[in-house]
């Protein structure tokens, strides 16, 4: 696929459908700019994927859940949007919402300026990627990706020509003929691919695509997404439940708990900006200590008297929160703001990283964590050793629970 | 609440038609019940009510105690059952054991002659144990002076006829184990005695139940082999057909038909609840077990299996040289002079056509049935509360033994008050009551095949711009065409040999082949009979062909299903 990419650039674009589709959007922006001055401004300000006040229950034995509640969000041009949360937050819900395969209770959706809300499926602009991959096993490689452009009546030549043109994209030509059964899973998944981008959606929905696949093939079918999206630009919202992927692919990440949205923003902030401890450990390992009480800038927890950025409001419900990895150890940790002395409980190898466990020397609970790059260690640390640990302040967040 | 388990209740597709999606499934569930529920109930009331349509409680319970030859059925029923329950399994396990556990040469053919009692009417092995062991039987000594006519006929007869059905069961059970129980029970120094004992028999157990119950109720609600070498021994199942056909005493009918339903709903909860038990013992994940050759065992199991399927063999194709033989036992030359006398008569001739006819409709409109229900089911189309009770209306046939079902149309639809009084006697009718007699087994295969179908390929086929018509053409047509055959192929078989639903409910114009067949026994025809038997079992064996060839074309048309990379 990678190579594909690069001989794209090249010879003939195979992508001409998707990028035709957006040469179209730009001209008929340019008239829209040209003719509506006043108008324009709010025109072009307007999401392509407008959610309102989604709201989706199910009735359970009598019990009435809310899987999806009251959602409201946004979704830019061209933009690749990551919808993250653990397992039974609504994620899929809100993701078959958006596609049509569940009719909302309340609440609206806007695609392009369009109100789809009360649309069939098969009437809205999608392409879709299941986790399961959904090919039709009876049908070849090139059928499957075909199958949406009979559907809407392409002629066969064409058909062939775009056919063509997606397996290059995702590098699958030589499987054309095979069946699904015949397949390994990474390349079931490009082949869903291509058939999802066939009809050249404006929107590609993809619901968790990489939890089925091994390890590796999930890594390089991630970036290979990533890298796709970025040069068709198409608007994508993707599903998962896994951070990492959520990080490396997203413009912007949607953490979900509770049929409700906790935070929306780039990777960067969700993940050094977390409004809640929820949001903070969902997006990676976290120490978190609950507050006895905040004075003057300066945070009590767990016995100690740390320093916070910020730092003011009530104790209750709040947690000093600090990742592993901020947590400053050895030399560098000597004689800065809230220093510390600690003792090593517990060292596990990660390879160039080690986390360890620390006591603080003054108490006996809670336990810290810590991750740093072995390289930057003077001593391989022991446990039983005592050193000195900072927790800067600049990393230090106090936050709310979440739940 | 997880993602999965909220889509799993809710199916509602904005845009698609809102209205069928909620009427068909309880239209489907109405016309169900009345073809099951409505006539059961019928009987289960008249069994409360004396001829004249007073409400007399229990009284019809306490006269039938009281008639000293009924009760003597009910016991005879029991313990003959329980005999032929014993017999059957015994011989079902080793034999389904070495078509599934071992290499024993010659396994594809043992499983297919096992298989032939199905695609005979229940008497057929009865006729050829008449022509073995009958008064002029050519092996009667081997009876030792004992009459075949009695308890020895029925556990002979059942028993051959029941063994099908206990083998496919079995095989089944142990088909589906998984390897590494018995690579864990090697590495834990279990002897293979002991691993028989806890890895085999403990994964298979479940079907042990459920084969041992199907030939219980098989024979305790036969009535076509005690009616030809039951002698004087009733059974509850010969009895209600002479009270009923014989002394018009439905009252009394209505009785033995609960007490004739009562043993198999116990059966039936019985499985349903070891069932219930059943879903975490073997996992997606399994590995098959691959059986290595053991050549003592597979030397033993060849003997039994050549010994089983020869007395299967003798008994069916005695039935068979029965019918050829000019005239039992004093004129042995053999000719067609029974099958051209069948074929001559208008009566006997219009029975076979109506037999195709009940056999065809039944296998289109039953599977299309079933695979209607099925989906419904599989995709909790409509109210889930309907969806539900439909799934449980579909339970109940297998339930219900034939004669109970056949009874229960009688005082339903012969009900001048009911509105559907006009289908009486009539071939629908008839049809329904097969469709419905048998409609448990085709509802579970349907269902069972589209759970496999991944809702997400539907949704995939909308995304991209496909209705259910196209989808259904072109994608789900194809998946499911060999279940649809299966399914076919066994209603049309079921219909074409079932008696004990249809015996009381034929008219002179609407009687078919299998029903004659019993007619003959009462006259004493046993030659013709068999002939007409053997005509039955040489259609179902022609339906069983064509569906096989189908299912080969099918494979062969569709190469996606064969997995070589």
């Amino acid at each position: 696929m990678a190579e594909a990419l690069r001989n794209q650039g090249s010879r003939k674009d195979p992508m001409t459908g998707l990028l035709q589709r957006a040469d179209s959007a730009a001209l008929a922006e340019t008239s829209v700019k040209r003719t509506i001055h006043k108008e324009s401004a709010a025109i072009l300000a307007a999401p392509f994927l407008n959610l309102s006040g989604l709201t989706k229950s199910f009735t359970t034995d009598g019990h009435r859940s809310f899987v999806v509640n009251d959602v409201s969000h946004e979704i830019q041009q061209s933009e690749f949007v990551c919808v993250l949360g653990p397992s039974g937050c609504g994620k899929t819900t809100l993701l078959r919402l958006i596609a049509g395969f569940e009719k909302a209770d309340a609440g609206s959706i806007h695609q392009a300026g369009r109100d789809i809300s009360h649309l069939a499926p098969e009437n809205r602009d999608f392409g879709i990627v299941f986790q399961s991959y959904a090919l039709f096993p009876n049908r070849s490689v090139a059928q499957n990706v075909a199958y949406g452009l009979e559907a809407t009546g392409v002629q066969r030549e064409q058909r062939a020509v775009r056919v063509n043109e997606l397996l290059t994209l995702v590098g699958l030509t030589a499987h054309a003929a095979k069946y699904p059964s015949q397949l390994s899973g990474g390349q079931q998944q490009r082949v869903a691919l291509a058939r999802a981008l066939a009809l050249s959606p404006g929107l590609l929905l993809l619901d968790e695509p990489l939890s089925a696949l091994d390890a590796n093939v999930r890594l390089s079918l991630r970036d290979e997404l990533r890298a796709l999206q970025r040069r068709l630009g198409v608007t994508t919202l993707m599903v998962t439940h896994d951070q990492h992927e959520a990080l490396s692919v997203a413009d912007r990440i949607v953490v979900m708990n509770h049929g409700r949205i906790e935070q929306v923003g780039t990777p960067g902030e969700v993940y050094d900006r977390p409004v809640n401890l929820f949001v903070a450990r969902f997006l990676g390992p976290v120490n978190a200590i609950p507050v006895d009480a905040i004075e003057a800038g300066l945070v009590q927890a767990g016995g100690m008297s740390i320093a916070v950025e910020g730092a003011s409001g009530s104790a209750d419900d709040r947690f000093l929160a600090i990742r592993p990895a901020a947590v400053t150890i050895g030399h560098e940790a000597r004689s800065v703001a809230n220093a510390l002395r600690a003792r090593i409980a517990e060292t596990v190898f990660l390879g160039d990283l080690m986390r360890i466990t620390l006591q603080l020397a003054t108490i006996k609970t809670p336990l810290l964590q810590a991750e740093t790059h072995r390289a930057r260690l003077d001593v391989e640390p022991r446990v039983g050793d005592v050193l000195d640990v900072a927790l800067s302040p600049r990393h230090c967040m106090l936050l709310s629970s979440g739940t | 609440m997880t993602d999965s388990a909220a889509t799993s209740t809710s199916r509602v597709q904005p845009g698609a038609l809102r209205v069928p999606d909620t009427l068909l499934p309880i239209g489907l569930a109405v016309l169900l019940a009345i073809a099951t529920l409505f006539p059961i109930t019928a009987l289960l009331l008249r069994s409360l009510y004396d001829q004249k349509g007073n409400f007399v409680g229990v009284a019809n319970f306490i006269r039938y105690a009281n008639e000293p030859g009924l009760s003597i059925a009910a016991w005879n029923s029991l313990t003959l059952s329980t005999m032929i329950t014993v017999i059957v399994i015994s011989l079902a396990f080793p034999y389904a054991y070495a078509l599934t556990r071992s290499r024993m040469p010659g396994r594809a053919a043992f499983r297919i002659i096992a298989m032939l009692p199905l695609l005979a009417p229940s008497l057929l092995p009865a006729f050829g144990l008449v022509y073995l062991f009958g008064n002029q039987g050519v092996l009667k000594t081997w009876l030792m002076g004992e009459s075949l006519y009695g308890p020895i006929g029925i556990v002979l007869g059942s028993s051959v006829h029941a063994f099908p059905q206990a083998v496919l069961i079995l095989s089944a059970g142990l088909m589906a184990s998984d390897a590494r129980l018995y690579e864990a029970a090697r590495a834990l120094k279990a002897s293979p005695r002991r691993i028989f004992a806890t890895v085999t028999l403990s994964t298979c157990r479940y079907s042990l139940v459920s084969a041992a119950s199907v030939v219980f109720v098989s024979a305790f609600t036969d009535f076509g082999i005690p009616t030809v070498v039951g002698g004087s021994t009733n059974m509850l199942a010969t009895d209600i057909y002479k009270l009923v056909i014989g002394r018009f005493d439905f009252e009394m009918g209505a009785v033995v038909g609960i007490l004739l339903l009562a043993p198999a709903l116990v059966a039936y909860v019985m499985d349903t609840a070891v069932r219930r038990n059943l879903r975490a013992t073997i996992s997606g994940k399994s590995v098959p077990v691959e059986p290595v050759r053991v050549l003592s065992r597979d030397s033993a199991l060849l003997v039994f299996c050549s010994l089983v399927t020869v007395a299967l063999l003798g008994v069916i194709g005695m039935a068979l040289y029965g019918s050829l033989v000019r005239f039992w036992p004093y004129n042995l030359t053999l000719g067609l002079q029974n099958y051209t006398r069948l074929l001559s008569d208008e009566d006997e001739w219009r029975s076979l056509v109506n037999s195709l006819i009940l056999a065809g409709s039944t296998a289109i409109i039953g599977t299309a049935l079933a695979m209607f229900s099925g989906w419904i089911v599989a995709r909790s189309i409509g109210h889930n509360c309907v969806a539900r009770s439909l799934h449980g209306i579909a339970m109940v046939p297998i339930a219900v033994p034939g004669l109970v079902l056949g009874l229960g149309y009688v005082f339903f639809f012969n009900n001048p008050v009911n509105p559907l009084h006009f289908m009486q006697g009539g071939m629908p009718l008839i049809v329904l009551c097969t469709i419905a007699h048998f409609f448990t087994v085709p509802h579970l295969m349907a269902v069972n095949s589209l759970v496999q179908l991944d809702r997400e390929i539907d949704m995939a086929s909308q995304a991209l711009r496909s209705g259910s018509v196209r989808t259904a053409r072109i994608v789900h047509w194809p998946m499911l065409a060999p279940t649809l055959l299966e399914i076919a192929g066994y209603y049309f078989v079921n219909a074409m040999t079932t008696v004990t639903a249809l015996i009381f409910l034929f008219n002179a114009k609407t009687r078919v082949a299998a029903v004659v067949v019993v007619n003959m026994v009462e006259g004493s025809r046993i030659g013709q009979a068999a002939a007409l038997a053997a005509l039955i079992m040489a259609v179902s064996i022609i339906a069983t062909l064509l569906q096989l060839g189908a299912r080969a074309l099918i494979l062969k048309a569709q190469p996606w299903r064969r997995r070589s990379t």
